[in-house]
């Protein structure tokens, strides 16, 4: 049985760290998540549960975790009309 | 009416009585959030993009926008493009780009599982570039005209108003926007080369490529700048699926192809009339 080459053993450490910097990573995040939220106001001792933040996503959600109050709240509407040949003040275009 | 330079575009205010502390604004943001200044907080962040980091409420309350946004346009505008960006060739500041280069190959968008925000701690498993181009500029002007109060700001032609404004768009046409927020997106402005092909600034994330698209520009109303701004790349991004896009989220929405032919939304048409609909 042939033994892997030396550069088939410095790839499996590499890969063996970066499995490991990525757990480390993501139980360091999962440590601090649950300290921040234990610390909130909102979610701690006494709180009503009525006061928590519905700006929370889901865990599964495709497009990001979030937290925040300050997250993108809709396109909503403007209002637009003709401007019947007036002489436009600013011109919009190219950003 | 005044005005100042910054983010890369002209900034004009409809009143100087606030322009000093607009135009601080815009310099803190863009010191910040560039990642075209060696020393902003998104560039520290970028320069490890991976792991744990804990970023300011400023980073982080901008990226939350940027990820909201993102979900709203099913993660054609996201923060995620700073890879795809860099290795389509754009690295620094606009006017500073050479006009071509070597051949560029696409960088993968990585997906928005990536990442993850809780409060100021940012975790991604992922290389994760972050660019925030797509809402910084729009919640900007917003937020300057917060401070203006009565009147308007505009940041390269996008803009936001609470009176009524008649604004220029593309093709040769005018508009009144009474309130809210109007921007204009474009493959036409910032344009480089690299191996001789043409590059662009709106990368698409299923490809990691500027964008093909049939639209050159495309103009939308929304009820702020950012949101405006959001839906705009959106529906280019989008191509002939981009007007139904915007008509279903009620959005009126100009798009201009490359051949300078002008096509509206229903919802535009149904507002301000004066061409023939998509």
């Amino acid at each position: 049985m042939t033994q892997p080459s030396r550069i088939e053993l410095a790839r499996r450490r590499v890969r063996f760290v970066r499995y490991s910097v990525g757990v480390t990573a993501a139980a360091a995040f999962a440590v601090f998540a649950f300290a921040a939220r234990t610390a909130h106001p909102g979610t701690s001792a006494g709180a009503s549960t009525s006061t928590e933040s519905t700006a929370v996503t889901s865990s599964d959600d495709p497009y990001g975790d979030v937290e925040s109050s300050d997250s993108f709240d809709g396109f909503g509407s403007s209002s637009v009309s003709p401007s019947y040949g007036a002489a436009p003040s600013v011109q919009s275009g190219g950003s | 009416m005044t005005g100042f330079r910054s983010m890369g575009c002209e900034v004009i205010v409809s009143c100087a009585d606030r322009l000093e502390e607009v135009r601080r604004l815009f310099e803190e943001r863009d010191h910040r959030f560039s990642r075209f200044h060696d020393h902003s907080e998104l560039n520290r962040v970028n320069a490890t993009p991976f792991g744990v980091t804990l970023i300011s409420e400023e980073l982080a309350s901008m990226l939350s926008l940027g990820l909201g946004a993102a979900h709203a346009t099913g993660g054609l505008v996201t923060p995620a493009v700073g890879g795809a960006l860099v290795g389509a060739g754009y690295d620094r500041d606009f006017a500073s780009l050479p006009p071509d280069g070597d051949a560029v190959e696409p960088v993968p968008v990585p997906s928005l599982l990536s990442l993850r925000l809780r409060g100021r701690m940012l975790l991604r498993t992922d290389a994760v570039v972050l660019d925030l181009n797509g809402v910084v500029k729009g919640k900007t002007v917003d937020d300057a005209l917060a401070i203006v109060g009565d009147g308007w700001v505009s940041a390269g032609g996008d803009i936001a108003t609470t009176v009524p404004l008649v604004v220029a768009v593309p093709g040769g046409d005018s508009i009144r926007l009474d309130r809210g927020g109007l921007a204009t997106s474009s493959v036409a402005q910032r344009t480089w080369r690299r191996g001789g092909q043409l590059q662009h600034h709106l990368i698409d994330p299923a490809t990691g490529r500027p964008a093909r698209t049939p639209w050159r520009d495309v103009t939308v109303a929304a009820k702020n700048c950012v949101a405006a701004d959001v839906a705009a790349k959106a529906a280019l991004l989008l191509g002939f699926a981009g007007p139904s896009w915007l008509d279903r989220r009620g959005l009126a929405g100009r798009f201009v192809d490359h051949r300078g032919a002008v096509h509206l939304t229903q919802t535009w048409q149904q507002v301000a009339p004066d061409r023939i609909a998509a």
